[in-house]
């Protein structure tokens, strides 16, 4: 299977999706045009990272930490709807690995992305770090 | 009349994406708080996505719409016009009357439920103006309008500016 690298633009996140370095990012301001349109990228790699887990168990017997890492700085709300299905996508992932952990980034003073961060952790059943962007 | 913006025009993602590049800068002049020029983008963005994808869904393309912003002490007035099919109304006046009843938990659950909701086509179109009922913790004003030539809706948006 292939990584997914986006670059960002003004309306989406860069997407780092990189298996063969194991760095998981989402990084931006996300209000695409089509926010469906720009998620299905997404979810189909990560259906494909599901099979390549599931196999790579099967054949080595080894078992992955994955951390998840979203800094989004701006989100519309079409855009966080597709977020959250992404969320539930990697909630998925949890029996094929040793850990799933979503870390969630903040900008400083943005209380609003503390409480969408807070609110996934309460829908989402995999652990959350929530933490103020350095 | 102190106005952080005014636009009359079409409504096109183009538009759209030059308008919100206007608004990112000027609420700079208007606010140091970075959480309330975040939401002053998320309130035009919203507003003017909920327009674009309506007028996309009914073939409105030619159709003109207006968003001011006016200020006022220590608040932000959005005043949206645009148009609506007379179907469309009583669906929206009941979407309104219903987020406009509820208090911040309430509102807050409806979110949940919205974002859990399987489709997502659907979901996404309630949702907007429940996440601006949230971050503005202010009801949304509306007033339907009938002109010789089409039905309008207004919709008056108060964002607080004092960051609380």
């Amino acid at each position: 299977m292939n990584k997914l690298i986006l670059e960002a633009t003004d309306t989406t996140p860069k997407i780092v999706l990189d298996h063969l370095e194991n760095k998981f990012e989402i990084i931006g301001e996300a209000c695409p045009e089509d926010a469906k349109l720009f998620y299905t990228s997404l979810f189909t790699w990560i259906e494909q990272y599901k099979n390549h887990l599931y196999f790579l168990n099967d054949k080595s017997g080894t078992k992955q930490n994955l951390v998840f890492t979203f800094h989004l700085n701006y989100v519309s709300s079409s855009a966080l709807k597709y977020t959250y299905n992404f969320l539930q996508q990697i909630e998925e992932l949890k029996p094929l690995c040793d850990s799933v952990t979503i870390r969630w980034l903040y900008d400083k003073e943005d209380t609003d992305m503390e409480d969408d961060g807070k609110e996934f952790a309460t829908m989402v059943n995999v652990p959350f770090i929530i933490e103020q962007a350095s | 009349m102190n106005y952080l913006f005014s636009y009359s025009g079409p409504v096109s993602f183009k538009i759209k994406r030059q308008l919100l590049r206007n608004i990112k800068s000027g609420t700079e002049a208007v606010t140091k708080s970075v959480l309330v020029q975040k939401r002053i983008r998320y309130v035009f963005d919203e507003i003017i996505s909920n327009v674009y994808e309506y007028y996309k869904q009914h073939d409105f393309s030619n159709e003109t719409t207006s968003i001011d912003g006016y200020l006022k002490p220590n608040q932000l007035e959005f005043v949206l016009n645009s148009t609506l099919s007379e179907t469309d109304k009583d669906i929206l006046k009941n979407h309104l009357d219903y987020i406009n009843a509820l208090d911040e938990e309430g509102l807050k659950n409806l979110y949940k439920k919205k974002l859990e909701e399987k489709d997502s086509q659907k979901a996404t179109a309630g949702i907007g103006l429940i996440s601006i009922r949230i971050k503005t913790s202010n009801t949304i004003e509306y007033e339907f309008k009938k002109t010789a030539t089409a039905n309008t809706v207004v919709l008056k948006i108060v964002l607080n500016l004092d960051n609380e």
